[in-house]
């Protein structure tokens, strides 16, 4: 009886202690909230100013998003009960072409009448634009091969840069805009790091009220 | 089962959005876009032309898909979809409610 009396206690006690906590992390949530508010404001003002500058009303739209094969360079991984955020992650790949294509980069000679063309093998083989391939490439050397390929690359990257979406000269305030947006997604990781604390704590409570409830009818 | 779970859980890597164009534009900025060699995107802008069944269509098949880890969905994008949203119990993927431009947060709907 006593027992039963003590157990019901420290229950009483843990559910406070867990209803304190959540509303704590309910506070934080809030927080964060404002703060990918603010910083979101200021994002989307320089988007906002980056239209302005580049001139035309439609230069900063769903229209200029490259709709063929896109590679995130930020990603999450999932360890350890939270979200990390991976920058630059450009090890990611959702099949393993992607891997074989940089192993397999052939550099192929172009006949005079290919010039000038911007030839788009399939996405097994290189990409390449009259930039790389010349009259010089028909005698390369095992050295000139490895750095034209390290560019083929560097430009492939460089594709997957959603800045160059928007044309050539991009704007500062468009550049900013990103660099707002980033630190907006790294706000948006702890939101989310946030909120499953919250959902894995309510699960408990919930849990925990049962059992204390079900000792008190008994 | 453990072990198994776990691998589930290393997969799942994508952010996706739903939201307005400026939104989508700005986290797509920030590098998070996907499509894959299906066309299969991890993104969808959602303006006054869009109709109600193809935000729902396109937020299950995101539920539904082992890739994506959060889904990212403007507030008032969100309040079409609410009966949907609330269904969605499981941890992941996560579903995070984020303001728009022209729609701020309201801590009054936070559930």
């Amino acid at each position: 009886m006593l027992s039963a009396d003590v157990n019901s206690k420290n229950l009483n006690y843990k559910l406070n202690s867990m209803y304190v906590d959540l509303l704590d992390l309910i506070d934080q949530y809030q927080a964060l909230q404002l703060q990918i508010k603010d910083n979101q404001n200021e994002a989307f003002f320089n988007l906002a100013l980056a239209k302005l500058s580049m001139g035309t009303q439609n230069s900063i739209t769903s229209l200029q998003y490259d709709k063929r094969e896109l590679k995130p360079s930020s990603v999450v991984k999932y360890s350890k009960n939270s979200f990390q955020l991976l920058l630059n992650a450009a090890q990611y790949s959702d099949d393993e072409r992607e891997e074989d294509d940089n192993e397999n980069l052939k550099i192929t000679k172009t006949e005079d009448s290919d010039f000038g063309l911007r030839k788009r093998i399939n996405h097994n083989k290189v990409y390449l634009g009259v930039m790389e391939v010349n009259d010089s490439c028909n005698n390369c050397s095992s050295e000139e091969e490895e750095k034209l390929k390290k560019k083929i690359v560097k430009e492939k990257k460089k594709r997957n840069d959603p800045l160059n979406w928007f044309g050539i000269l991009i704007s500062n305030s468009l550049r900013e805009s990103q660099k707002e947006f980033k630190n907006s997604l790294s706000l948006i990781i702890e939101l989310a790091n946030c909120s499953l604390k919250i959902n894995n704590l309510k699960e408990e409570y919930v849990n925990l009220l049962a059992e204390f409830e079900h000792m008190q009818l008994k | 089962m453990a072990a198994q779970a776990i691998a589930a859980t290393r997969e799942r890597v994508l952010v996706a959005v739903m939201g307005d164009e400026d939104t989508v534009t700005g986290l797509l900025l920030s590098g998070i876009g996907h499509i894959d060699s299906k066309q299969r995107g991890n993104f969808l802008v959602v303006d006054s032309k869009t109709p109600l069944p193809k935000i729902e269509e396109t937020f299950e098949e995101f539920v539904k898909r082992r890739d994506i880890a959060i889904i990212l969905i403007n507030q008032h994008v969100a309040d079409t979809i609410r009966e949907l949203i609330d269904e969605h119990t499981a941890a992941f993927p996560t579903i995070l409610e984020i303001p728009s431009k022209d729609h701020p947060y309201d801590p009054s709907k936070f559930a």
